[in-house]
């Protein structure tokens, strides 16, 4: 799973729609995998105690259906999601495009970045990935938070969005 | 330490507050604590509830004074200083170049001892830089000047000698600020609150309920029936209709009274108010985005509200800070002040371009769904009298057909102007060179029509007002716009000090 991040260098491309690496695909269905589990372990739990009436083997059918099916419908959005983000670094700045129903494409320019953030969370950093959030000055737009980034990527479009030191803040 | 009579200046010793400072302390907390007070008063009859609510009180008085004792500030030649806290202190610069608004603010009390509470805002914060509770009403202006004159000063205190005259932009008269009650629907939104009060303190059923009875029972005693009925519902609807503009007028009255829009140098000041008086103060400069208002009673009266979003985050939901820059004047004094205020000058903008053609579908898709959907369940409770609703739908098309030909959007002259409604008409417009990010979006029914949302994304938009945003625009159309914004919001941004 870590295999590409060796053969990818940072931005070296950079000016194309770039994919997310494969990996993200791997983070984000275990988490959503995991955040499904948790909470569909207590109703199919309460299910199997409830339905004494029917026979064994159906009861640990229903149970585990209950169990699953959630899951695996929210991993299979999961990967179709990440099939769907691609981002882009050209002259005006981070461009990002994701959504499957309501899609969405961001574009923050260069000289309106405030500041930058680089989150790693347990899984992300087995993996070798990490978040970037990029905060604007905005109302609606004021964070744009993209995971699942190679962290070479991540460490490399922040120092190129870094805001410049002698920037007047006019437009503020 | 420099006493209270010495006037507000640059240099001098560290001051205290106003003598009587104590006192709107104690009152600011006891208003938030005044409704665990009620109770305790109400409520609790026994005498021991009592005896812990004057300890309390005791409690807070003491506070009060205490706070009054270790707040200090010092005028410096860049900023204020300010020392605080009895037991956790804090000191606490701020420049005089980050100060956004000095917002006065004066209740009757404050003007029966001639006193202002002052706030120093800057951008982006949730929470005032300095909140003076209270200055004498002479040194809360000495530093609204202060702050005026390091803004023309830039910096060196040399320019000191020559402040700039300052000149009305805008007044309103009584006349004015009645209108202002009438179309605006202030009176609703406290007749919502009392409705709910009442309704707990059986004023409803004691009160109210009879007289409406009243009325209804007078029409039917006339031996008209269903007439009767009718007349005496319709004089209750109109009494309420009446009684509620009255409120609308009175709250106008009381919040708006005396309007006045004033500019000196670079700065904007309002004044506003009939018992309770506030100035607020802001920069030019700050301005981020506009918008301009024009509703079905606004027509009736030829007129139209302009409001501003400024920097600060807290403005949005402060009735303290400079919004209103029109609460209700002519199109045309609207229009000038526009001009007025915006670098660029292009006011009202002379090329409109439609949305996609078939932005009206759009408009009138989802309402005539939810009709279509009433319609039936109304028709299989009710039987045929339910298709009745079906009248809804020409009307429903109409109201569309008529949003989509005023829809439509605008870029000239840096800057982008969006318009939309149909008995309500909005203009949001903003300068290209304030748009923080673009958002170009698609839902599901965008892409069956081929059509996209561009969301222009400006700073401390309020959350009253639509977003900066164009929908229903053809794909490519969106695309070529968000192409040339993002190559004009690159370029180096105009410089903001133009000469006024």
């Amino acid at each position: 799973m870590t295999a590409d991040a060796t053969d990818h260098p940072a931005l070296a491309d950079a000016g194309d729609w770039q994919p997310l690496p494969p990996a993200a695909r791997t983070v984000w269905s275990i988490a959503t995998a995991l955040s499904a589990l948790l909470p569909a372990t207590a109703v199919a739990f309460t299910v199997f105690v409830a339905a004494d009436d029917l026979s064994l083997p159906l009861r640990l059918a229903v149970a585990a259906a209950i169990w699953l099916l959630p899951a695996l419908l929210l991993v299979g959005l999961a990967r179709a999601r990440w099939r769907r983000t691609h981002w882009q670094l050209d002259a005006n700045g981070l461009r990002v495009r994701r959504g499957l129903l309501w899609r969405s494409e961001v574009l923050v320019p260069r000289s309106r970045v405030q500041h930058l953030d680089l989150e790693r969370g347990p899984i992300e950093r087995r993996f070798g990935l990490a978040t970037l959030v990029v905060h604007t000055a905005g109302t609606r737009m004021h964070a744009l938070r993209q995971s699942g980034f190679h962290d070479a990527d991540a460490v490399a479009l922040r120092d190129a969005l870094l805001p410049e030191a002698d920037r007047h803040d006019d437009s503020l | 330490m420099t006493t209270a009579s010495e006037p507000i200046a640059p240099g001098g010793g560290e001051r205290r507050l106003h003598p009587l400072s104590w006192l709107f302390v104690l009152i600011q907390q006891l208003k938030s604590f005044a409704l665990p007070l009620l109770v305790l008063l109400f409520g609790g009859r026994g005498n021991s509830w009592e005896l812990w609510g004057l300890v309390g009180a005791g409690v807070l008085v003491v506070a009060a004074v205490l706070q009054y004792f270790f707040y200090r500030f010092r005028i410096e030649g860049d900023g204020i200083v300010i020392r605080s806290g009895v037991f956790q202190k804090s000191l606490r610069h701020v420049p005089w170049q980050r100060v956004h608004n000095v917002a006065l603010h004066q209740t009757v009390l404050h003007r029966l001892f001639n006193v202002a509470e002052v706030r120093l805002e800057s951008a982006g914060g949730m929470k005032a830089e300095a909140e003076m509770r209270v200055l004498s009403l002479a040194d809360a202006q000495a530093l609204e000047e202060l702050v005026r004159g390091h803004e023309h000063a830039t910096g060196a205190a040399v320019a000191e000698a020559t402040p700039p005259a300052s000149r009305v932009l805008l007044a309103m008269d009584t006349g004015e600020v009645v209108r202002l009650g009438l179309v605006s629907n202030r009176g609703l939104i406290v007749a919502a609150a009392a409705f709910g009060i009442l309704a707990q303190a059986d004023v409803l059923d004691d009160w109210i309920g009879p007289s409406v009875k009243g009325a209804v029972e007078w029409g039917r005693g006339q031996q008209l029936d269903w007439l009767g009925w009718a007349i005496g519902i319709t004089g209750v609807l109109l009494a309420v209709v009446v009684a509620l503009r009255l409120l609308s007028i009175a709250l106008a009255l009381l919040q708006f009274h005396g309007f006045t829009l004033t500019e000196q140098g670079r700065r904007l000041s309002a004044q506003r108010g009939l018992l309770t008086r506030l100035r607020a103060n802001m920069p030019r400069s700050r301005i981020q985005a506009w918008s301009l208002h024009e509703g079905l009673v606004h027509r009736w009266f030829k007129r139209r509200s302009l409001r501003v979003d400024s920097a600060s985050v807290q403005a949005a939901n402060d009735q303290r800070s400079l919004r209103e820059l029109a609460p209700l004047a002519t199109p045309e004094a609207c229009d000038e002040l526009v001009r007025h205020l915006l670098p660029g000058g292009h006011w009202p903008l002379r090329e409109w371009r439609p949305l996609h053609p078939r932005a009206w579908r759009r408009q009138f898709g989802l309402p005539a769904l939810a009709t279509l959907l009433l319609a039936g369940q109304l028709t299989w409770l009710n039987g045929a009298i339910g298709l009745a609703t079906l009248a809804l739908l020409p009307l429903l098309a109409l109201r569309a057909v008529v949003w989509a030909r005023h829809a439509g959007y605008s870029e000239e002259g840096g800057l982008v102007a969006v318009r939309e409604g149909w008995l309500d008409k909005r203009w949001r417009f903003v300068e290209v060179r304030r748009i923080q990010s673009l958002v170009l979006s698609q839902s599901p029914l965008d892409r069956r029509h081929d059509m996209a949302t561009l969301l222009m994304d400006t700073v401390g938009a309020s959350p009253l007002d639509p977003p900066v945003r164009v929908r229903y625009l053809p794909v490519a159309e969106a695309e070529a716009l968000r192409a040339r914004l993002a190559a004009a919001m690159d370029a180096r941004p105009t410089p903001a000090r133009t000469a006024a």
